[in-house]
């Protein structure tokens, strides 16, 4: 068994506006782990809480959100109960995060070699020549093509692929034994997203750094990931293997998912789920999917499912999860 | 064994065809890389859209996919009139609108309509949903304000939303109704062909299957012609009958979208499909390496093919010569060195 990097449990983040008076609650009882050299995915449409589950990992979460419950053990060290000039020493050298947009998150005014550098600098008490070295080793093994040459240039000087990249070589920089990915490749074309993709996943066999993907895309949970997490208005809908989830889904969202995206190939008609995500500030009673699900009855508007381990490490928030484990699969 | 046959493309079709749009030979360059350093030098040019034609029939969708700066937007701008084109033809049943002025590309307006990627800044906040739909009516037509009003509420019927809707702003809407507003717009006008530039992008997987089934009902009974502008394989290969894989301002393949998916055979194409993401777990295929990712910028593209610097089969004639368009048994268009003209695959 590999080593445990992160267990998170029951982790609650909730925003709250209008002087108390309205509770989102993005993330809602959250739990999983993730091992060395394990690549965990979260998925779920706009508004499900993925961001602000990444967020809370790192605690670099807005004014008005706040973590209300659960723990963050990294290491088995509770983060927490960190100070915020703690939080420092643990970002970038033992979470990082590679942010959505490489266009906005580099900073334009400082050159590559200074911004890719400093988590070195800071964490690793790197210098000189040495922290030159390590920038032009870093930026070669995300194959930026001449590197002393691009380790002095700005961001504007590169396209979105390179970019994208050197946003992932900040992220290595510190060394750190998690990164957070949060839907780093929806501005890539997909030959430039499908090589950066390989070059993560060689990064980790490379080095056994714990990923976490957190995408709407499913195709990259079926490239990328061991394990994912569905969300679903702030909880988790379902979780477990990926080769299992994707060869029967238990709950109905998830298996909604899935057959939504089109297939490569195929011209058959796709499977629609009517109606959009609820508002998190105003979440139906009882399950938060049941206004949209086909299998959905009156108990299930009344009462909200638990996440029950279905079958050993696999897990479903559904009432009507064994029933439906059950159907008929088409091939 | 099949035969080659030399196409014909490039020569104009002038006669009446039963085509709502046939592109010959469209070129598009924009003046570009003009700075301080050389300037007053000869000016460069950016071959955004460099000798493309193909066609689209009533009811029809072509697919058009290619990576950031093949052209496929400038494709977009040039059919719609947004843009002029430096040479080539658009007919548009039967007529060239390449030149029309005035009153004619008024008209012309009026039955080609486009749908663009974000529904959060291409619908105007400060108007009423009706007022944005109706707009059209109202610069198009003399209708009378009852006439306006049961044709936007038939048109967001036809998208999917309930009349009372016009009274709201786009702010009160998600994503997914914004798209279906920007989907009544287009069709409140007597709507011949769509323009559909990545669409269904933006939108969240639930939804984009909504919009994706909502464009096709709407095509099978208003039986307009779509042209849609994707990135992603998958959805063009989904909506589309035909699919025209573009590289830097030239088509190296066109093809049923059907046969294109399950057949690749230009490297390029080849390597789209490779990179595209799997369905499921158990569909990964190995990417390979890709030794040199990157696109060439279209200022100064590739002598030869342009895809040569990337394509794993390039050979010494690549480099040199751009691969005469051939059509394969099948109707399959193809552009590379690979499939010479005249010679048996």
């Amino acid at each position: 068994m590999a080593r445990e990097l992160l267990r998170v449990t029951d982790l609650a983040t909730h925003y709250t506006g209008f002087g108390g008076s309205r509770v989102v609650k993005a993330v809602d009882g959250v739990s999983f782990s993730l091992e060395e050299g394990q690549t965990i995915g979260v998925v779920g449409e706009s508004g499900c809480g993925k961001t602000t589950l990444c967020l809370s990992l790192v605690r670099l979460l807005a004014p008005g959100a706040e973590i209300v419950d659960g723990s963050i053990e990294l290491g088995g060290r509770d983060i927490m109960k960190l100070s915020d000039k703690q939080m420092v020493e643990v970002r970038g050298k033992e979470i990082a995060m590679i942010l959505q947009d490489p266009m906005t998150s580099l900073n334009p005014v400082i050159n590559i070699e200074t911004q890719v550098g400093e988590p070195a600098r800071k964490h690793r008490g790197l210098s000189g020549g040495r922290l030159r070295e390590r920038v032009r080793d870093l930026l070669d093994s995300v194959r930026i093509p001449s590197p002393e040459v691009r380790m002095e240039e700005f961001p504007h000087q590169m396209s979105g692929g390179m970019r994208q990249r050197i946003a992932g070589a900040i992220a290595l920089s510190g060394e750190p034994r998690i990164i957070i990915a949060d839907e780093p490749t929806t501005s890539l074309d997909v030959t430039i997203q499908a090589q950066y993709l390989d070059l993560l996943r060689k990064l980790q066999k490379e080095t056994g750094v714990g990923l976490i993907f957190v995408t709407h895309d499913l195709g990259i949970v079926a490239k990328m990931c061991d394990d994912v997490i569905v969300m679903y208005a702030g909880k988790t809908v379902e979780k477990g293997s990926v080769r299992d989830i994707f060869s029967k889904p238990h709950h109905p969202y998830t298996d909604a998912l899935i057959r939504s995206v089109p297939k490569l190939g195929s011209k058959d008609p796709l499977y629609r789920i009517d109606g959009q995500p609820p508002d998190l500030s105003s979440l139906p009673v009882g399950c938060s999917f049941a206004p949209r699900c086909p299998i959905a009855d009156e108990y299930c508007s009344g009462h909200e499912p638990p996440l029950l381990e279905v079958s050993p490490r696999r897990f479903t928030a559904c009432w009507k999860a064994e029933e439906y484990a059950l159907r008929e699969v088409q091939p | 064994m099949t035969n080659v046959e030399e196409s014909n493309v490039t020569s104009p079709t002038f006669e009446k065809t039963n085509k709502t749009l046939v592109v010959t030979d469209l070129v598009k360059h924009f003046p570009g890389g003009r700075s301080a350093l050389n300037f007053g030098a000869t000016k460069q040019w950016v071959r955004a859209v460099d000798g493309v034609s193909f066609d689209i029939a009533p009811g029809e969708t072509l697919g058009l996919v290619g990576e950031s700066g093949c052209g496929k937007s400038t494709i977009a701008k040039l059919i719609l009139r947004l843009e002029e084109p430096t040479a080539g033809s658009i007919l548009f049943e039967g007529q060239e609108i390449t030149d029309l002025k005035g009153a004619q590309l008024n008209n012309y307006r009026r039955s080609v309509q486009a749908v663009f990627q974000d529904p959060y800044s291409s619908l105007s906040p400060r108007m009423r949903v009706h007022d944005i739909i109706a707009e059209g009516l109202r610069i198009h037509t003399d209708y009378s304000k009852s006439d306006v009003t049961t044709r936007v509420n038939d048109v967001l019927a036809l998208a999917g939303l309930r009349p009372d809707v016009g009274r709201l702003y786009p702010h009160e809407f998600s994503g997914g109704q914004r798209q279906r507003i920007a989907i009544a717009k287009a069709l409140v006008l007597d709507t011949k062909m769509l323009v559909l530039d990545e669409a269904v992008s933006a939108l969240d997987v639930s939804i984009r299957a909504q919009i994706i089934t909502l464009l096709k009902d709407l095509q099978q009974e208003l039986g307009i012609a779509y042209l849609y502008i994707g990135h992603d394989l998958a959805t063009v290969g989904h909506l589309a009958d035909r699919v025209m894989v573009m590289y830097l301002g030239r088509v190296l393949e066109l093809d049923d979208s059907v046969d294109l998916v399950k057949n690749p055979r230009h490297p390029y194409t080849q390597a789209l499909f490779a990179a595209a993401l799997p369905s499921h777990p158990e569909d990964i295929r190995e990417t390979g390496e890709q030794p040199n990712a990157e696109v060439p910028t279209a200022l100064a593209p590739p002598t030869g093919c342009h895809f040569h610097p990337r394509c794993p089969d390039a050979m010494e004639t690549c480099s040199v010569d751009f691969p005469q368009e051939v059509t394969l048994s099948g109707g399959r268009r193809i552009s590379c060195h690979l499939y010479p003209s005249g010679s048996e695959v």
